[in-house]
């Protein structure tokens, strides 16, 4: 193989895989259902990452007493998370191991076990999502901090049909202040 | 982190660009002046010709330097890069972004393939592949940050290592090498430590990296491949520690004691072919150093009986499940089966000597004291004992290996280890017995009584090589 050729393979495989982190987020954020979470942001700042807003949900820690079918998980395990929407927050309602029957009025989203009862001897159970990072400008990481402490800060996260989530927005008493678009 | 972790990826790199292509290409012309009117004199090569190959390699030389520089350049480079797009990142909508990074990855590309087909900028090529290997890893983590991905971290460090070494593989590139090795050691560090995961996967990759090392014939390299592979051994014990109960922590330090006698063994049935020779040496070296530190360990009276790690008080070590014996055994069985076709090897090449005999009654002591150490015995001074007997014979049988095979890094080894031991037996014993100034007194001049004469019995043994493989020669 020509030197050429070689080089080119090389620059559409990695191309590939650039795309293909890219598509994937995309397809989620354009066709995924959107519901609204409530949050509670903490540790708004990391020197070397830049300012970045460090998310926690109301559906990130989930009791096994409301929700049996936890106590059977184990780290790292995939969770499937059924939200329904009552008021303006979207609420968790039940939870599967595989990806259920999709219905009008609920969403399924994905997320992976944090820490199983067994491990944090608590009934409560820590959920990830992928969606518990949000990259501000440079310096406005406190200002979201203050805003949090006087206001609400709630989350716009698109749920695509395969349980895959993504950050919409970020609203402040239910009004965008960052929208996520391509241009 | 990432930018911490980036620049001292780079760092590292051109540090071993710069000294291989400097120091290594003026020690090979240094050695071709000396040796070349030699030739020439007994009519193995025409004197016009020496002169032609000598230019030839000067010139080579001098592109060393240049590609060094070029790599010194990536760096600074690469760091403007990084710092441009963090300072004006806010500015610039997300398509264009997308833009930018997927576009200057090509470029580096594009750059790499012209620089190659152009005599004069040729040098060029190696860094612009370093280069897009760099940009690879940066457009990772910036499509993370565009798209807000908090997923499991190392993946990225993971898919930025395999994207080096696809680059590696394809285009002969010993930096992109370096690079995936330098990743996948820090992938597999970020699963061993952060998330406590015995981490087999590492040894996936690490085999599609010794196959390349194999393809390309870097001995060089291997050196790099063995610390990581030492690195990712250190960090499998401590996860492996956490699914297992405290008192198989001695155990499992005799397994890795054995598995690292195997892979010496393997060195030294490289070491009987002239084509493997020298990987079988490097083998042997690393495998000793390994091997030496585990049975150093399993010297200690305290670590023995688990008097330290939580384990218990003393006397308290269980004795080994089935489970331990049945891993023990099989690697028993390995290493006999290795030994045995040695000898085996040896005789039939007519090249048997004393201290294959010797090394044979050796490995017998070592595993007749590991498997009374796992027997259901109340815990017993002797033991330590007979540990630290077998280890100073190690000790001794390393440096006559080493002094007839000429491998003068194993003898070098053996005395580290020696003076090493000889200290910390100081401290065991004195520790607890003298006034603590007397120690410290008593320890310095020991100390420089110790250097002294080890490093004089160092000197003698390392003449003797030099000796020998100048009457070889």
């Amino acid at each position: 193989m020509t030197y050429s050729k070689r080089i080119i393979i090389i620059a559409v495989l990695l191309t590939l895989v650039l795309m293909g982190m890219v598509v994937k987020k995309q397809f989620t954020l354009n066709t995924g259902s959107l519901v609204v979470l409530k949050t509670t942001p903490v540790d708004p700042r990391s020197l070397f990452r830049g300012d970045y807003v460090r998310l926690n949900y109301d559906i990130s820690r989930l009791s096994s007493v409301y929700f049996p079918l936890l106590n059977e998980l184990k780290y790292h395990d995939s969770v499937f998370v059924a939200l329904k929407k009552e008021g303006v927050f979207w609420q968790p309602v039940a939870v599967f191991k595989s990806m259920p029957e999709s219905s009008d009025d609920k969403v399924i989203i994905e997320g992976s076990i944090n820490s199983p009862p067994a491990f944090s001897r608590s009934p409560q159970v820590s959920i990830k999502y992928g969606i518990e990072n949000y990259f501000v400008p440079e310096g406005e990481g406190r200002d979201l901090e203050h805003l949090r402490n006087q206001g609400n800060i709630s989350m716009q996260i698109a749920v695509d049909t395969f349980g895959n989530s993504g950050i919409k927005a970020v609203l402040l008493n239910g009004e965008p202040i960052y929208v996520e678009t391509l241009f | 982190m990432w930018i911490g972790i980036v620049i001292t990826i780079l760092a590292a790199l051109a540090a071993v660009f710069a000294v291989d292509s400097i120091f290594g290409s003026q020690s090979f012309v240094g050695r071709l002046k000396k040796e070349m009117p030699d030739w020439v004199e007994k009519g193995w090569l025409e004197a016009s010709a020496g002169e032609h190959i000598l230019a030839s390699v000067g010139g080579h030389k001098k592109r060393g330097v240049s590609t060094a520089f070029a790599i010194l350049g990536v760096l600074l480079f690469g760091s403007g890069v990084i710092t441009f797009f963090a300072s004006n990142w806010d500015e610039i909508s997300k398509l264009v972004k997308l833009i930018i990074l997927f576009v200057s990855m090509w470029a580096v590309f594009a750059a790499a393939l012209w620089s190659h087909f152009r005599a004069s900028y040729a040098w060029l090529s190696e860094p612009m592949l370093l280069l897009g290997v760099i940009l690879f890893g940066v457009n990772i983590m910036l499509i993370a940050q565009i798209y807000h991905i908090d997923s499991h971290y190392p993946d990225g460090v993971f898919v930025w290592g395999l994207g080096a070494l696809l680059v590696a593989w394809l285009m002969k590139s010993k930096s992109a090498f370096v690079a995936s090795v330098l990743l996948v050691l820090l992938w597999t560090g970020m699963e061993a430590f952060d998330f406590k995961a015995f981490h087999w996967q590492f040894m996936l990759v690490w085999g599609i990296q010794i196959l390349l090392l194999i393809r390309c014939d870097w001995r060089g390299m291997l050196h790099f491949l063995a610390v990581s592979f030492l690195f990712w051994a250190v960090s499998s014990y401590f996860s492996l520690l956490q699914i297992s109960s405290n008192s198989n922590i001695v155990y499992l330090m005799q397994n890795y004691f054995i598995f690292y006698l195997i892979l010496f063994l393997l060195g030294m049935h490289l070491s009987l072919k002239t084509a493997t020779e020298s990987y079988g040496e490097i083998m042997q070296r690393y495998a000793a150093v390994a091997a030496l530190g585990c049975f150093y360990i399993l010297t200690f009276p305290d670590f023995l009986q688990c008097k330290h790690w939580g384990a218990g008080s003393y006397g308290l070590r269980s004795p080994a499940d089935n489970l331990w014996l049945w891993i023990t055994a099989e690697l028993l069985l390995v290493l006999i089966y290795l030994a045995l076709w040695h000898r085996k090897r040896t005789l039939q090449q007519h090249t048997r000597q004393a201290y294959h005999i010797w090394g044979m009654g050796l490995l017998g002591a070592m595993l007749l004291v590991m498997l009374v150490n796992m027997a259901p015995l109340d815990a017993n001074p002797l033991i330590a004992v007979m540990f630290n007997l077998v280890y100073f014979s190690m000790l001794i049988w390393l440096i006559f290996f080493g002094m007839r095979t000429g491998n003068s890094h194993l003898v070098n080894i053996s005395f580290l280890f020696f003076g090493i031991t000889l200290l910390s037996r100081y401290f065991d014993t004195f520790w607890g017995l003298l006034d603590r100034s007397l120690f410290f007194m008593a320890g310095g001049v020991v100390l420089i009584v110790l250097g002294v004469i080890l490093e004089k019995k160092r000197r003698s043994v390392m003449t003797g090589i030099a000796d020998e493989q100048g009457v070889s020669s």
